[in-house]
């Protein structure tokens, strides 16, 4: 099951997003687009994964979570902080620019998108070089990842 | 006025938003025509008409494309896959955290989030044998994939999350930290949509 497990929680998570039409940047776009036709759909999908997470984790936490593999990795509170507003600020950019966060990018791969392919690598190449730059450490690079997501 | 969400959303054919275009203009010169040959009041009454048509209020809801209930059921899916990887693994479900992982100089750290991204690659494909599933309509050129692609990159690694890992699962534990990058994110995402598509 551990070894099983990320891969059905990618599939579901794609089905997820697929299902939402969270796939499509313009379904994306037309929610972040305030002063057009606005479509709220994002956010009802935030809140049905909100809660279902929020009672999934709660009854992960009821036992001596979690029933198997590594120590868990929630991260530890940390101070609100420049990097994660720049960090947001940069993120959110991007995010309006396309359309495309990093989930619905990488499913965009999965209906064979040539333009999905190309923001994929070059969202690699950023965070490639946010690591070379010393800006942050990668999961893993130097200590076990303090990881929100 | 009923093909201009289509045409703003730029996820229809070039085809259709032209039409659109050309169907504005043969209105105003049908309204130009109209108040030439009218009298003074009903002229005045056109052009009130008109002026209705052209502004519209700053937030109008996009009934068409609304879609709540399959948005709160494919939300639901993706909690469950992040309550999964949370009990099983103890891992959060971060994509842009995923992502990363692949660059990882680490063999162990690489495998399992290697594993998650083939599940969210092959969604699609057993999404389109389950349920409806359009292709994705994306209206960037190259500048602005490569662009946003390398902000989106830059930023998540910067902010240690995404839109799944802060915004699903962060807000999910309450975590003061995620809901300050979750409205951080979410504004400067409105603003950049504002700036690009309606000038300022």
């Amino acid at each position: 099951m551990q070894r099983v497990s990320p891969f059905l929680a990618g599939l579901v998570f794609g089905l997820g997003l697929c299902l939402s039409g969270m796939t499509d940047p313009a379904k994306v776009l037309a929610f972040l687009d305030l002063a057009g036709p606005w479509d709220p759909s994002l956010a009802f999908v935030m809140a049905g994964a909100i809660a279902v997470a929020f009672f999934g984790f709660r009854f992960s936490r009821r036992g001596t979570a979690p029933v198997a593999g590594e120590p868990s990795t929630i991260a530890a509170a940390r101070a609100i902080d420049g990097r994660l507003i720049g960090g947001s600020i940069l993120f959110g950019v991007g995010w309006g620019l396309v359309g495309f966060c990093p989930g619905p990018a990488v499913a965009g791969l999965g209906f064979l998108s040539g333009k999905a392919a190309l923001f994929v690598l070059a969202m690699l190449a950023g965070m490639a070089a946010s690591a070379f730059s010393g800006a942050v450490r990668l999961p893993g690079a130097v200590a076990p990842a303090l990881e929100d997501g | 006025m009923a093909l201009e969400p289509v045409a703003r959303r730029g996820d229809a054919a070039p085809t259709l938003g032209q039409g659109g275009a050309a169907g504005k203009i043969g209105r105003a010169e049908r309204l130009d025509n109209a108040i030439a040959e009218s009298d003074g009041p009903i002229a005045a009454l056109k052009m009130s008409d008109a002026d209705n048509t052209m502004e519209r209020p700053f937030m109008t809801i996009d009934w068409a494309h609304f879609t709540p209930g399959t948005a709160l059921a494919g939300g639901a899916l993706i909690g469950l896959a992040a309550a999964l990887l949370f009990h099983v693994n103890g891992r959060m479900l971060g994509a842009s955290g995923l992502l990363a992982g692949l660059l990882s100089p680490v063999a162990a750290e690489r495998s399992w989030r290697a594993t998650a991204l083939l599940g969210l690659v092959l969604a699609p494909f057993v999404a389109r044998a389950l349920f409806a599933t359009p292709a994705p309509t994306i209206a960037a050129g190259p500048a602005a994939l490569i662009a946003g692609g390398l902000l989106v990159g830059f930023g998540t690694r910067l902010a240690n999350g995404c839109t799944s890992g802060h915004g699903v699962c962060g807000l999910a534990r309450l975590s003061p930290r995620s809901l300050a990058a979750v409205l951080v994110f979410m504004a400067a995402g409105f603003a950049t949509v504002f700036v690009v598509r309606h000038g300022v």
